[in-house]
């Protein structure tokens, strides 16, 4: 299980996450949705160890992830928010490379990494640079760098971002049924249509705190609304949509 | 309606700024004040030159007819330096010359005619070359003539140089015409990084290499006629000469050869800029820049099963490979490390002409301070310069790979660094230095081998204590070291040690003992060295480095001008 007691992150004493607490269980898919800059991928990025908290802790397994990094990172599969890949080397290069710092034994790697390849429709390009790919393509890459060694916890920043139909169907498919398989799976999603399909609970951030964590059916319950885009409407958005819209048409035509 | 002069203005004087490519510059680079400074630089150079040169002319006692002869050696250097500037800008500014991606796609949607584009590129190239010129000759051109008619001497001076200038920028212009377009776009961007370092070394070897045949003697033996033949600087003493007006018979070939060339290359650059600038245009949107590569090709495959068998562990195996995949296909990473390896090659071709043209009756085959410096210069060279580029961020923000997957120690992380360094750097040279078998006997050669080894190791533990960094993956702090003060040492120790060691060598080789004893103490520092680096990678507290400046919680604005607070945890970054 992945727990995150009372962590919080501050920028230049700015806080940027508060009080987050919530956990993601084995078999469950949890979404983490936030509007924009609510700390989503800062949070994510905590659990990743990229950045550390100012206060809290975050506990794997019943352990602090900072008592054992590489144990821990050995268990962790991250596809972040942006596509960051270094460009200059082939889709082939990048797993390559990623099993290698991995310590993948090399011929369970290539086995692996053709059969990824080929799986996500890849293959054909395995020998073209990432700077040619397109932004699904790039998506697919960091899917399959994420997934190489088999982990345990999957963190998946916007996972779907890019991925053509067919694709996102496959990745929903493909999360629910590693779920299934005993795998924690947090993902942080704008999409909230995908999110209610795919995830069992969600955790909804708003200025760095959590405003709900429940199950979506208690939380439709609850809050006596149909959907969950009802649900974090209420809860997170404070623009008037209908306003924001008339000013910008008005900004235009000036 | 938009002026097509305001666009031409626009456009002329933003191509003659990213004349320097601007991916070599750091992000806050100002490439304004760059570009004054390198003037500077150039203009100081002229000075200095002009200051050793000149006053000899003022004060000799010589005939204007014997001091104008007397002159030909500098007319010749000053000439070949012209050139060797012009080059060195031709391949600075080598990937802005034709429109890239980013021109076509910003430039393309907007009402801007195409041709307003070619001409602005065109006079920002010119303008380029022409400052160069200008900058070094700043001095020289109007102190160096000082003989001759009033008017003819300075006149004849400067129309030589921009016509040496032009020269040479002509015909790497025209190479990199033809070349767009022979080859599809894809197979020319990855061959054009190759044409430009090829440039460069070759602008190098000319300089350096150019044997001293500016003497009437020499000038005039029909045994070095082939050589002049291919020696540029020459063919422009000759029309400067000709312009001069001094009717001295070795010249009238070559200037001949000089104005029938620059007019080659003048033709040839015209040409195939033109069409390769239009071409250019239309294929950057069709075709991707980068082009697939055949896994299957037979060298390629060579290299991987080599590299598979002979770096066993996958940690190291990965930092290998992205380090040498980053150092091919980077040109800013390429750059700089040619910039080494052309500094080392000028430093080696200064200690090996003395061997290549027998000025002093050593044979090849007889072991000299200059055969021995040389190859030492180079492995120099070629491990600091890489560990140079090493710290020069690729795709900085992609790094998060490197974190995320850190799952072996960090001292695991620095030593194979040094199997990266070892093998890219120092191996490729040892390999060379085989050469050493053909020309010296075999004993000599295999102990002078014995000390590169050692020495190679022995430099890459030096230049990587307290480097904690996985190559390309931590950023760069522009100006964090003062390398005004740090280039002086080095260049100071280096030249020392280098002499000293070379003496010190060759002394050694005399005899099995000595060199035995040598070797013992080379041995013993290298020792000491890797035993520092070793002790220093495995400290507890040590992490793998990817910031240069730590974030810190409170950041002062510095409004009152005193120090600004950090801190920054280590205050020794490993640079």
């Amino acid at each position: 299980m992945l727990e995150l007691r009372r962590v919080t992150k501050r920028y230049s004493g700015i806080p940027a996450v508060r009080d987050v607490s919530f956990a993601a269980r084995p078999g469950e898919i949890t979404g983490y949705l936030g509007p924009n800059g609510s700390g989503k991928s800062t949070t994510l990025k905590m659990i990743t160890g990229l950045i550390e908290p100012s206060e809290g802790e975050i506990l794997f397994q019943a352990e602090p992830i900072q008592r054992n990094p590489i144990a821990f990172k050995q268990r962790l599969g991250y596809v972040p928010e942006e596509p960051h890949l270094y460009s200059h080397l082939t889709g082939l290069e990048y797993l390559e490379m990623v099993g290698q710092l991995r310590g993948l034994p090399e011929k369970p790697l290539a086995h692996k990494i053709d059969g990824f390849l080929r799986l996500l429709s890849l293959h054909e390009d395995r020998y073209v640079a990432i700077s040619s790919y397109s932004k699904g393509m790039r998506q697919k890459v960091l899917l399959a760098a994420a997934l190489l060694h088999n982990p345990d916890l999957l963190l998946l920043d916007e996972p779907f971002s890019g991925l053509d139909v067919n694709s996102a169907l496959v990745l929903r498919s493909l999360i629910r049924e590693l779920a299934s398989r005993g795998k924690v799976v947090l993902f942080s999603s704008h999409e909230l249509d995908t999110v209610e399909r795919v995830s069992s609970r969600v955790v909804i951030l708003h200025k760095g705190r959590v405003v709900a964590n429940d199950s979506i059916e208690q939380l439709r319950t609850l809050m006596a609304l149909p959907t969950l885009e009802d649900i974090f409407s209420q809860l997170a958005v404070e623009q008037d949509t209908e306003a924001v819209t008339r000013q910008i048409v008005e900004l235009i035509e000036e | 309606m938009v002026s097509e002069r305001r666009q031409f203005r626009i456009l002329h004087r933003d191509f003659l700024f990213r004349m320097v490519d601007l991916e070599l510059l750091a992000t806050h680079g100002d490439v304004q004040k760059l570009l004054g400074q390198f003037a500077a630089l150039l203009g100081g150079l002229s000075f200095v030159v002009a200051v050793l040169i000149v006053p000899h002319y003022v004060t000799s006692r010589l005939s204007p007819q014997a001091l104008a002869v007397a002159a030909w050696g500098d007319e010749e250097f000053l000439i070949s330096t012209t050139m060797a500037i012009a080059g060195i800008f031709a391949v600075v500014a080598w990937h802005t010359v034709l429109p890239d991606r980013r021109d076509r796609l910003v430039l393309g949607p907007l009402p801007v005619r195409t041709r307003t584009i070619f001409v602005a590129k065109i006079t920002a190239m010119l303008a380029g070359l022409g400052i160069r010129i200008v900058a070094v000759n700043a001095f020289t051109g109007l102190l160096f003539p000082p003989f001759g008619a009033a008017w003819r001497g300075p006149a004849a001076y400067w129309v030589t140089m921009a016509a040496a200038g032009l020269f040479v920028f002509c015909g790497f212009l025209a190479a990199q015409g033809i070349a767009a377009q022979l080859l599809s776009y894809r197979l020319f961007l990855r061959v054009s990084g190759f044409l430009q370092l090829g440039a460069f070394f070759a602008i190098l070897s000319f300089y350096f290499l150019t044997p001293a045949l500016a003497t009437p003697r020499r000038l005039a033996a029909p045994e070095n006629q082939a050589v002049l033949a291919w020696l540029p600087s020459f063919w422009f003493l000759g029309l400067f000469q000709e312009l001069h007006g001094r009717a001295d018979p070795v010249f009238v070939p070559l200037a001949a050869r000089a104005l029938r060339n620059l007019s080659i290359a003048a033709g040839a650059a015209a040409a195939g800029y033109a069409l390769a600038y239009f071409r250019q245009m239309r294929r950057i949107v069709e075709e991707p820049d980068i082009a697939p590569r055949d896994r299957l090709r037979s060298g390629v495959r060579v290299i991987a099963f080599a590299v598979s068998r002979l770096v066993r562990r996958p940690l190291d195996r990965a930092i290998l490979l992205f380090t040498a995949r980053t150092m091919a296909r980077s040109r800013q990473h390429r750059f700089l490390l040619a910039a080494f390896g052309g500094l080392g090659l000028a430093v080696a071709f200064a200690y090996a002409k003395e061997p290549l043209y027998r000025h002093f009756g050593s044979p090849w085959s007889h072991v000299t301070i200059g055969g021995l410096s040389a190859g030492l210069v180079l492995l120099t060279f070629a491990i600091a310069g890489l560990r140079a580029a090493f710290t020069l961020p690729v795709a900085l923000r992609a790094n998060w790979i490197f974190r995320v997957s850190a799952v072996h120690s960090p001292a695991a992380y620095f030593g194979a660094v040094r199997k990266t360094l070892l093998a890219l750097a120092a191996v490729p040279v040892w390999l060379a230095a085989l050469g050493y078998f053909a020309i010296w006997p075999r004993r000599l050669a295999l102990e002078h081998m014995m000390v590169m080894v050692t020495a190679g190791v022995l430099l890459a533990d030096i230049t990587l204590y307290r480097f904690r960094k996985i190559p390309f993956a931590c950023s760069y702090l522009p100006g964090a070291a003062n390398l005004k003060v740090k280039l002086g040492v080095y260049a100071g120790s280096f030249i020392l040690i280098i002499g000293f060691g070379s003496n010190l060598e060759l002394a050694a080789l005399q005899r099995a003992s000595g060199f035995a004893a040598y070797l013992t103490i080379l041995l013993a520092v290298a020792a000491w060295a890797w035993r520092r680096r070793a002790e220093f990678a495995a400290s507890p507290e040590n992490q793998v480095q990817f910031e240069e400046v730590e974030a810190v919680d409170v950041v002062t604005l510095g409004l009152g001008g005193g120090p600004v607070y950090s801190d920054s945890p280590d205050p020794v970054p490993g640079r």
